[in-house]
């Protein structure tokens, strides 16, 4: 699944790809801290992250420009995507969603 | 006891991890709660940001790493040009440079290259040396202190201990090279030497990844080290060319068996300081030229080509 999804700017990321792509899911509604993040993760029937994985792969798309740091606000800093980074998410989301519709598809005609 | 520990795990990222992320991730796991899973996820966390320290770096970051790479090439390509300094102090060797103009070549261009690469060092130090003067005159930190102490104490230990060879060769002159107590006081003079340059190196690169200096002040002293690499370029061309020069006008002086430094073959001599100084090329090109590459980020058309 991992190696056939268009990946844009988190095609390195390794085991932080899948935990990259829901972090970025979640900065799409607009810019958060690393708690808000996982809690927000959660609520979306994500898997639970947990501290070092997701500085890990904060790292990772700040170095790639995908996110960017805001001012930190009483020690804990927001990150919000970038133009570049909803770009790359978009691209992602719409590969995803392409397979679901045809896996569900398949399932339905095999299921008629 | 968890807090204390995951506080503990957070020490075992790296410095520049812990400047850029310390605090924010800290707040994070107060937040967080502490049981084992966390626990070894911050731990794998740390290795991650160890092994991937370069991988994950910022433009700064990566121009901080190859400065400091530059500053460890620098004093491998001085310790080359040192070794064949004495190697071609003789009166042979003076001959040869004299008499055949590719082989004098060869030596001029090495230390003309030497003279380049004190040079480029040297600016880029007073460059450093004085954002770090302003910074520990604005704020005396201990992450600029220490270092800054070990740096100094490890080059003034480095400088006695060159001193003490230097009085024991003369206490020493006249007896032959290959001596046992010779070597014995070479061996410990050079393990002696090798640590002391280590945590000078070590030291001086952790005040290159801390000290506070503006974006323009990095930059020239990127260019500055490009500068010293183009100096090592020479050093490395220099030895080639007297090298093989000398093997093609004089083979008996390059043939010496005894020639080399310590009365090692000459040949092997040389051949050790071309492969150390090329490699010390290499490595202050390889993070010099990650200083100047691109931070990936994809553009549209990355975008549409994987879509």
């Amino acid at each position: 699944m991992r190696a056939s999804t268009p990946d844009p700017g988190t095609r390195e990321f390794g085991r932080y790809a899948d935990p990259a792509l829901v972090v970025m899911t979640s900065l799409s509604a607009g810019p958060r801290h690393g708690y808000a993040i996982i809690q927000d993760v959660l609520a979306m029937g994500g898997p639970r992250l947990r501290p070092g994985t997701l500085y890990a792969v904060l790292a990772r798309l700040e170095e790639r420009g995908l996110i960017e740091a805001l001012e930190p606000q009483n020690r804990r800093r927001p990150y919000r995507l970038t133009a570049a980074g909803a770009a790359a998410l978009r691209v992602q989301l719409e590969h995803l969603h392409r397979v679901a519709e045809r896996g569900l598809a398949r399932l339905q005609a095999a299921t008629a | 006891m968890s807090r204390l520990l995951l506080r503990a795990l957070l020490r075992l990222y790296p410095p520049g991890w812990r400047e850029r992320y310390g605090e924010e991730y800290d707040a994070l796991l107060e937040e967080h709660g502490a049981d084992l899973r966390t626990l070894a996820d911050v731990a794998a966390g740390a290795v991650d940001a160890r092994l991937g320290a370069g991988r994950m770096a910022t433009r700064e970051r990566r121009q901080r790493s190859a400065l400091a790479a530059s500053l460890w090439a620098a004093v491998a390509i001085a310790a080359c040009v040192a070794g064949f300094q004495k190697m071609v102090e003789y009166d042979d060797f003076q001959s040869a440079a004299a008499h055949h103009p590719p082989v004098s070549a060869g030596r001029d261009l090495i230390l003309g290259g030497a003279v380049v690469v004190a040079a480029a060092v040297c600016l880029a130090g007073l460059v450093l040396g004085s954002a770090l003067w302003r910074d520990l005159r604005r704020r005396p930190r201990g992450e600029l202190v220490r270092p800054l102490l070990l740096a100094g104490a490890a080059a003034a230990a480095f400088v006695l201990g060159l001193a003490a060879l230097v009085a024991y060769a003369h206490a020493a002159a006249g007896q032959p090279v290959r001596d046992h107590l010779t070597i014995a006081v070479l061996g410990a003079w050079f393990a002696y030497s090798s640590v002391c340059v280590v945590l000078a190196l070590s030291a001086a690169g952790r005040l290159v990844s801390r000290v506070s200096i503006d974006a323009a002040g990095l930059r020239r002293t990127v260019c500055l080290a490009w500068l010293g690499a183009a100096g090592m370029a020479l050093i490395v061309a220099g030895m080639l060319v007297w090298g093989i020069a000398l093997r093609l006008e004089s083979a008996p002086l390059f043939d010496l068996r005894d020639g080399g430094l310590l009365a090692t073959p000459t040949p092997a001599t040389w051949g050790v300081e071309l492969v150390v100084a090329a490699a010390a090329l290499a490595l202050a090109l390889a993070a010099l030229g990650r200083a100047v590459k691109p931070l990936r980020a994809p553009t549209q058309t990355d975008l549409q080509d994987r879509a």
